[in-house]
């Protein structure tokens, strides 16, 4: 630790590098923290996490108490505990919307998250059919959207600087994006055939939404046009990753990922020539991306009426959760077949990399996390949430501590802290060992004590 | 380093097989001294210990957890490495998990389960604050799953606080006493000094009457002294020396009277005061304890002042209050015989005898004396006919003769008590003339024969002596209520026992009653005898209280037997096997060596139970009442927070309880799961929602998946477009009746014009509004479910239901009219499994087909083969049917899948034989086009009987043809025109 400091300091390391190290290694060693606890105030599961993503401060929860709560993790409202060495840090909220709010849910909230732009406004959606928006600072809602069905899950995208859309997954079929500054439903994007647990907008570019429903399949849909453009089906696979673009093309990485996704865009189009082009951009620095004819015939027919692609799923069973990586490159999906999968989102293939999961949770969407530099998952795998390795599918740790199913949970990159919550009714708090442990004696000091 | 790893599993293996309650402390400390030296035995301990923890038998998860708890008090590596896996030790020893109900045996479960709780809240007051799972797993168990934690320390503060309340109550109470005291402290030395000086002239004046009286009779004595026998005169000069006190008469009756007045002023006024305020003087806590002091020291001169008059007042006229009383009871002619009681330690206590308290026999004595006491009053009566003038000799003689006579129950022979007269027989008068014979009216009944007739026949009485119960203690606690002579048949010999249950040594009581007997003195007698009369008459005043004591005793009693009986029931429970088992558990020694003859104390016994004829007694002695409140009682607590907790499927919580009451007759073990995994576990548990289960989904009603599907927003247009008489969607023309109820046009044409809602005449309405509502809706396919994307305006809905590409297949077998649909994976296997039909793989064949009977026709013959290739389904056909007039064999080859998929294959059928040969090519057909349609348009080989003979060769009795053909997918196929023969147009 010294010694990458000094390196630092005598400019060794670059920055960037030294603070990935750091990082890393703080992620090595998350354990369940003693001296940061969040006072749940739900009184039902937490159903969804989400620290705001700007200051990277607020953490947002909604539970099946029909309440929502943001709590300041970074300054607990008050300590407690013996001495110096043991002290307890509470967050308590901040604020709480409940039944008792007059325009609070009725039901379970399901899904609560930030307004992306700041955290004046955040999201709730709720199984009692509506979607409502709140004024953070008079706890107000400011909005709201009568859906056709229960809410599963909302999602706003991180990046969008020209729209402000909310998109919902709900029990009906059809995906609704729900436009904040006019207070309609801007798109309605049908193509699934059961209700849509998870939604989740690309990373990489802010029209491209990511939807997986109860029917298995996940689909990607550009807002700007009509019909969803992929549909992943398991069966089509590549052995693991794309070789990463060569290191000095990394300037130019940027403008690629670009291109890249322009290229999805305008793959939309049945019949555009440059598409085989921009799609096969990818697929000639794979060893093994020889596409079969069928496949680009495939592509050339109208995606969302060709029968064969378009009943294609990408798990056995409900897509319960999705989480796209911070590059936008790579799609993880759980379903209820109790599989992670690892999707190429530029060629739409499966990468059959091997999670190591056991059991995941079938009945609820669960909310799944990544940490920034996109290496490794966190997944509530019932009771205990695991984390894996992206690209090897190995598990890392199992961090338990839950009581009941874990629901969901949510990765600070900033402090390198895990959030997790549960059916337990607890937020509990996962964060990296105390460099400097204090060691001063107080006197429930925790020691040894043998008697005889 | 491993075989030290053994040496610490294998202590711990021996501290936990065991069926005692607690832990080896040899071993124990064994364990703990290994461990505290060595973190990796630590390790290795934790892990043990945790494995053990998995073992399916509470008794070793139990004793194991106290070892843990042992542990983890003391080592920190131990605490970390135990709240890890905190949430799988808290499931295997309190057993929250529903699924994982804590094993048998259920009695050691449930100690198992209150431990651990408590456990967990020591650990959570004592190490919370270091350990975030513990307090999680505090909280959680806490306040979501409720469970009651004992609170041990919130307890013991309560009950410091209310000892401290109740001393702090006392304490003023003893305070305001001090008060009361001192103010009337003077006032009450003023009384008793009266008091005193009264009672001393009362003695001055008797003493001198007294000692006139007393000379005069020593004279006496001194003048019979030389002619009496020494035994006489012994007699004599005790029955003076008693005289010597009684010396009332009617002079100084006037004297004794305010004497007796003062004595019982004295001893049941003043005295008791006294004492009760050095009491309060030696607790109360004043300021100044000076004044506290001197006013004790004055009580206390008081009392030794009170106490030297009463002695003298006893020593003067002890014998006084006797002869007053025997007076008294003189006149009662009523006397109720004292009830012979077993112990009666109120009667000594009253207050009123106190006096007599130096006299007075101890209360076990007092049995014995009861009798005598009876004996005197039986006796009264004769005393007083045979002495009239007793005197004060007579007394002495009296008392002499009480303690030796018999005790005899009243009767009417006492009547003709001591006469020796005779009694005629018939003094009466009676007339017998009409007797027989000669009457003697003088006849004369003897004296002896009447004595012979009065002789009194008394029945021997049991003495109705309580037995008293065992009350050893038993392992369930409470104590033995057996009541046997004895022995108990459980716990031995019976002996007194204190409230504990441990016996007591009781020599000491039987040598009181001996030294009671030999106090055979004179004195003690009277003393005794005085102390009777003066009980007496209490008993008179107290028999009324007694009265009143008595029938709240009952009631205790009544209150008493009722629990008798549930601890007996308890207790014939407890002595079956069942609970035995766990009493070994619990007591270990003592009731093994009687009941367990021999058996082996094993872990498995406990978990094994033979069934033994009291087991079934008590089980039929218990009936489900009490065998449920025992179940309801092991389980209420966690059925409770299982209800809280999982409100849905609190269903199958009773059935758990029932298990437990069943287990009595099968208990088997249950492979012990393996919990290394949580999730693994509830593997078994789960239902996969699946995909692809399209037979189902078909096979059912297919509106339904119709319905579900679009019904999200379309719920109640779509139920008016319901007809409320075929239930299907209506379509135009739409009719409704004059009240406005709807109808579709064909269920029109059935009702006979009568609406089938509202019964009114239906007329002729169309219902262009809800026409035009439907032709506004937009529905998806219902075959959705099997794939179909689309979505329709509501009319055209149907039209494209009837073509869509989804829409299942019929089952292609020919033979019978099979009405299966499906889609093609499981139409193939309904051919296989249940058409047996022969399925081939690759895309050549060659059959032979084989008749004996060809001309037979109008059976016709169906054969059907399923060919595998290119990842699809052919069904290969050959029958034989009638063309025209023409007996003909054909041949064709069906697609299992839709029309525009089979334009991508083709086919080819050869058949021959004699160098002849017909070879059909073709496109298979889709199995969408029914058999019937596909042999009518003769898309296929057809063979003409004679010349199917002909391949056949042979004498052309037998039909032997030899079909073979192949199958290959057409390169180019663009021209897509559907061109589908119909050769026979």
């Amino acid at each position: 630790m010294w010694r990458e400091i000094r390196d630092r300091e005598a400019g060794k390391t670059r920055p960037n590098s030294f603070k990935n190290r750091v990082s890393s290694s703080r992620i090595s060693d998350l354990q369940l923290s003693n001296y940061k606890d969040v006072v749940s105030p739900h009184r039902g599961s937490i159903n969804s996490l989400q620290v705001d993503l700007t200051e990277g401060r607020y953490l947002l929860s909604g539970a099946s108490d029909a309440s929502a709560s943001v709590f300041d993790i970074q300054r607990a409202t008050d300590f407690e505990g013996g001495g110096e060495g043991a002290l307890i840090a509470k967050h308590k909220s901040l604020i709480t919307i409940d039944k008792q709010h007059q325009n609070g849910h009725k039901f379970a909230i399901s899904s609560a998250i930030w307004y992306t732009i700041d955290t004046g406004l955040f999201v709730t959606g709720s199984y009692d059919h509506y979607i409502k928006v709140w004024d953070t600072n008079s706890t107000q809602m400011v909005m709201n959207f009568k859906m056709p069905g229960k809410v599963y899950r909302t999602a706003m995208s991180p990046l969008a600087t020209s729209h402000m859309l909310i998109a919902a997954g709900t029990e009906d079929v059809q995906v609704r994006l729900c436009d904040i500054a006019s207070g309609a439903f801007a798109h309605t994007l049908s193509g699934h055939r059961d209700g849509v647990m998870t939604v989740e907008w690309s990373t990489s570019s802010e029209w491209v939404l990511v939807t997986g429903g109860c029917d298995g399949a996940i689909r990607f849909w550009d807002i700007r046009r009509a019909g969803c453009f992929l549909v992943l089906d398991q069966s089509q696979s590549q052995l693991g990753r794309r070789p990463p673009l060569l290191a000095r093309s990394a300037v130019n990485k940027v403008s690629t990922s670009k291109a890249l996704s322009k290229g999805q865009n305008l793959s939309v189009k049945p019949r555009l020539p440059q598409k085989k082009s921009g799609g096969g951009n990818g697929i000639k620095h794979s060893p093994i991306g020889q596409i079969p004819a069928k496949g680009s015939l495939k592509q050339r027919l109208h995606p969302g009426m060709l029968s064969s692609q378009d009943r294609a799923t990408a798990h056995y069973g409900a897509v319960t959760g999705l989480k796209t990586t911070e590059d936008g490159m790579y799609l993880l999906s759980a379903g209820s077949d109790s599989r992670i999968r690892l999707w190429d989102v530029k060629s739409g293939r499966n990468t059959l990399v091997n999670f190591e999961t056991a059991r995941l949770q079938t009945s609820k969407p669960i909310q799944l996390a990544t940490t920034q530099d996109s290496n490794l998952i966190f997944v509530p795998c019932m009771t205990s949430v695991k984390a894996f390795d992206v690209w090897s599918g190995k598990m890392r740790v199992t961090f338990r501590g839950h009581y009941e199913y874990v629901n969901c949970c949510w990765f600070s990159s900033q402090d390198q802290e895990l959030y997790t919550g549960g059916n337990d009714r607890q937020i509990l708090v996962w964060s990296p060992a105390r460099l400097i442990s204090n060691e001063d004696a107080s006197p429930a000091e925790d020691q040894d004590n043998w008697s005889d | 380093m491993e075989e030290d790893g053994g040496k610490v599993r294998a202590l711990i293996e021996k501290a936990t097989n065991s069926t005692v309650a607690h832990v080896d402390p040899r071993l124990l400390k064994a364990i703990k001294t290994v461990v505290r030296y060595s973190d990796a035995e630590l390790r290795l301990a934790a892990r043990t210990l945790m494995d053990l923890m998995k073992r399916d038998h509470s008794q070793v998860r139990y004793l194991t957890l106290l070892i843990i708890d042992e542990l983890f008090m003391r080592s920190k590596l131990f605490r970390t490495l135990v709240v890890e896996n905190l949430d799988q030790l808290l499931s295997l020893s309190v057993g929250f998990r529903r699924n994982h109900p804590l094993p048998a045996p259920p009695a050691v479960a449930s100690i198992l389960r209150s431990k651990a709780i408590e456990f967990l809240e020591k650990w959570n007051s004592s190490f919370g604050i270091h350990y975030r799972q513990i307090r999680l797993g505090f909280d959680y168990l806490k306040t979501s799953l409720r469970l009651q934690f004992p609170n041990v320390q919130a307890n013991a503060a309560r009950v410091q606080q209310e000892r401290r309340e109740r001393e702090m109550k006392t304490k003023e109470i003893l305070v305001k006493k001090f008060e009361v005291l001192k103010e009337n402290l003077v006032l009450l030395k003023e009384e008793i000094r009266e008091t005193v000086d009264e009672i001393g002239e009362c003695l001055e004046i008797v003493k001198n009457k007294e000692d006139n009286v007393v000379l005069g009779a020593l004279d006496d004595d001194d003048d019979f002294e030389e002619f009496r026998p020494l035994d006489l005169r012994q007699l004599r000069l005790d029955s003076l020396k008693e005289g010597e006190k009684v010396c009332e008469n009617s002079e100084n009756k006037v004297v004794f009277d305010a004497l007796r007045e003062l004595y019982k002023l004295l001893v049941t006024k003043h005295l008791v005061s006294v004492k009760e305020g050095i009491s309060v003087l030696i607790r109360v806590e004043v300021a100044d304890t000076r004044l506290r002091d001197s006013m004790l020291k004055e009580f206390i001169d008081i009392r030794n002042r009170l106490q030297s008059v009463k002695k003298k007042c006893v020593e003067s006229g002890c014998s006084l209050p006797d002869i007053t009383k025997i007076d008294k009871e003189e006149e009662e002619d009523f006397w109720e015989e004292g009830k012979v009681e077993s112990t009666d330690p109120g009667s000594s206590s009253e207050p009123s005898k106190q006096n007599e308290k130096s006299a007075a026999p101890p209360t076990s004595g007092q049995v014995k004396n009861d009798p005598s006491e009876c004996s005197t009053k039986k006796l009264k009566r004769k005393e007083y006919l045979c002495s009239e003038g007793g005197g004060t000799d007579s007394g002495s003689l009296r008392s002499k003769l009480i303690a030796e006579a018999p005790v005899i129950e009243w009767g009417s022979f006492l009547d003709t008590w001591g006469s020796n007269r005779d009694v005629l027989a018939n003094h009466r008068g009676l007339d017998l003339e009409s007797h027989w014979g000669r009457v003697d009216h003088d006849a004369v009944i003897p004296a002896k024969k009447i004595a012979e007739l009065n002789l009194h026949a008394t029945l021997y009485k049991e003495e109705r002596v309580e037995i008293q119960p065992c009350q050893a203690p038993l392992a369930k606690g409470g104590f033995c209520q057996r009541r046997d002579l004895r022995v108990c048949p459980f716990h031995g010999p019976i002996i007194p026992r204190d409230d504990e249950g441990n016996p007591i040594n009781q020599g000491s009581s039987t040598s009181d009653d001996i030294t009671l007997d030999s106090g055979t003195d004179l004195v003690v007698q009277l003393a005794k005898q005085a102390v009777k009369n003066v009980r007496d008459r209490d008993n008179e005043e107290a028999r009324k209280r007694k009265m009143d004591k008595q029938s709240q005793k009952r009631a205790k009693l009544a209150k008493i037997r009722e629990h008798n009986e549930a601890v007996l029931r308890d207790a014939a429970v407890a002595s079956t096997s069942r609970s035995s088992v766990y009493g070994d558990g619990i007591e270990g020694s003592s009731r093994n060596s009687l009941l367990a003859r021999n058996r082996k104390d094993t872990l498995a016994s406990m978990l094994r139970k033979k069934v033994t004829t009291k087991d079934r007694l008590s089980q039929r002695l218990l009936n489900t009442r009490a065998s449920d409140a025992m179940t309801r009682q092991l389980t209420m607590g966690e059925d409770a927070n299982y209800r809280e907790a999982f409100p849905n499927q609190w269903k199958s919580g009773p059935g758990f309880s029932s298990v437990t009451g069943m287990e009595l007759d099968s208990i088997e073990c249950v492979p012990s799961l393996d919990l290394t995994d949580e999730d693994g576990i509830h593997h078994h548990l789960h239902h996969f929602p699946s995909v692809s289960k399209p037979h189902t989904t078909t096979t059912t009603n297919n509106n339904s998946t119709n319905t579900v599907a679009s019904a999200f927003h379309t719920t109640s247009v779509h139920e008016l477009l319901e007809c409320p008489v075929c239930t299907n969607s209506m379509h135009p023309p739409i009719h409704q009746c004059h009240n406005g109820h709807t109808l579709c046009s064909t269920c029109k044409t059935r009702v006979h014009n009568r609406c089938p809602t509202c019964r009114q005449e239906l007329g002729d309405i169309r219902c262009l509004a809800l026409e035009k509502v439907a032709e506004s809706l937009e529905l998806p396919c219902k075959y959705m479910s099997l794939g179909c994307p689309e979505i329709f305006p509501y009319y055209s809905k149907l039209k494209h239901e009837n073509l869509c590409n989804f829409r299942p297949y019929n089952c292609p077998y020919a033979g019978s009219e099979c009405v299966i649909v499906g889609d093609i994976p499981f139409l193939v296997t309904h051919l296989r499994d249940d058409h047996k039909v022969d399925m081939h793989s690759g895309c050549t064949f060659n059959h032979r087909y084989v008749k004996s009977n060809p001309r037979e026709v109008e059976n016709a013959t169906w054969m059907l083969t399923v060919f595998n290739c290119f990842g699809q389904y052919f069904c290969l056909h050959f029958e034989a049917f009638q063309l025209g007039m023409a007996p003909v064999y054909m041949a064709f080859l069906r697609f299992m899948g839709d029309e525009a998929e089979a334009r991508n294959y083709s086919y080819s059928l050869e058949v021959g034989g004699n160098g002849r040969k017909l070879i059909w090519e073709g496109m298979p057909r889709s199995v969408r086009d029914s058999h019937r349609k596909v042999r009518d348009s003769h898309d296929g080989l057809i063979i003409q009987r004679n010349m199917a003979l002909f391949f056949s060769g042979g004498d052309r009795k037998e039909l032997k043809l030899r079909v073979t053909g192949r199958i290959w997918k057409e390169q180019q196929n663009l021209e897509g025109g559907a061109c589908i023969p119909n050769l026979c147009s």
